[in-house]
């Protein structure tokens, strides 16, 4: 596969025209102003740390992807929890209503027709954190000395 | 009045401006890298011909040439910090402008659109040329402009990789070996495309040759 095995000067001396080809007047007088120009022009216009970001997720997908992937799953991971705690919460107030001990002791505090509010003295509302504090509620009774623990 | 620090810097910055022609690249890379923009000015002036003229003749168009010899320029500065000097500094400039170029000819397929530049003043008195276009050329008419439309053609239809290695060596005169490194191939390739090259070129200049 060595040149040497084939002839090739006339195709050489054709390709020599090439070197002769030259750009317009004054293209290499003015090509090194242009470069540092465009330098400074690109310099000044440095993009921030939110530019960086999002032009890092323009040129990796793959990044972009997964970030997404995960705020979705955190999302519905929020969801399940807030709804799991809101289930929590509605056992959690049956279960009281349910106390005759309580049912006694909140029918002399509270309004016994409003039975929307009967839990906020027996029990702390449930939440993401704790959705448990419902049914764990220690019972308590309602003597003329005041709430006691049973 | 100017303090004796000033007049000192202002010296240095004098006498390193006087030395820049004579300094080497490592010189002025080095410069470079702490933003001396006349440091990088001489640089650009020492390779953009070269530069220019591998581009041109990879693209066949002299306003894509100039704005990726731009960009190649550009790019080359932005990244001085991870020149590592394991290469001289034009076969690295040389590497980031013929990368750029073969990504710019890709996603200009089937969109040729040929500007070809003027011929110097010395093409006339080119003895090779001369007699290619002599008595003992089949077309004795030949205008030179014709050759150069009909040689541009035929470079055309080569592949990107082929043309490359043409462009480097027979018209630029890089060695095998700097455009292997260029290129990021072994030797061989280099010698291999050149060959095959060649030939493809030889077949479609057939009327244009002895």
């Amino acid at each position: 596969m060595e040149d040497e095995s084939e002839n090739f000067d006339e195709l050489k001396k054709l390709l020599k025209l090439k070197r002769h080809e030259q750009p317009p007047p004054g293209f290499f007088r003015d090509l090194p102003g242009r470069v540092l120009q465009q330098i400074e022009t690109e310099e000044a216009k440095a993009p921030g740390l939110w530019e960086r970001l999002v032009g890092a997720f323009e040129l990796r997908p793959a990044l972009s992807t997964t970030f997404a992937g995960l705020m979705v799953g955190l999302l519905i991971v929020a969801v399940q929890r807030g709804q799991v705690a809101d289930s929590n919460d509605a056992s959690g107030s049956t279960l009281a209503i349910g106390d005759p001990v309580v049912e006694q002791g909140t029918a002399m505090v509270n309004n016994p027709f409003d039975q929307t509010n009967h839990h906020s003295l027996t029990s702390p509302p449930a939440g993401v954190f704790g959705p448990q504090l419902g049914p764990n509620v220690q019972r308590a009774s309602v003597t003329n000395s005041g709430v006691s623990p049973k | 009045m100017a303090s004796p620090e000033e007049n000192d810097s202002a010296g240095d910055h004098n006498r390193v401006f006087g030395r820049l022609e004579a300094a080497s690249d490592s010189d002025l890379v080095d410069w470079s890298r702490n933003r001396d923009f006349a440091a990088y000015d001489e640089l650009v002036r020492r390779y953009q011909q070269r530069v220019y003229s591998t581009v041109y003749n990879m693209t066949s168009n002299h306003e894509d040439a100039a704005d990726l010899v731009q960009e190649a320029f550009v790019k080359a500065w932005q990244a001085l910090d991870r020149f590592k000097g394991d290469s001289s500094f034009y076969t690295w400039v040389y590497r980031i402008a013929v990368n750029r170029t073969l990504n710019f000819l890709k996603s200009r397929k089937n969109k040729r659109h040929r500007s070809l530049n003027d011929m110097d003043a010395r093409v006339e008195n080119d003895p090779d040329l001369v007699a290619l276009i002599s008595h003992r050329t089949p077309r004795r008419n030949l205008k030179l402009t014709e050759l150069q439309e009909k040689l541009n053609e035929a470079m055309q239809e080569l592949s990107e990789a082929h043309r490359t290695v043409v462009v480097l060596h027979d018209i630029q005169g890089v060695p095998h070996d700097e455009i292997a490194e260029i290129l990021n191939c072994n030797p061989g390739t280099v010698r291999t495309r050149l060959f095959y090259a060649r030939k493809q070129l030889q077949g479609l200049l057939a009327d244009y040759l002895n």
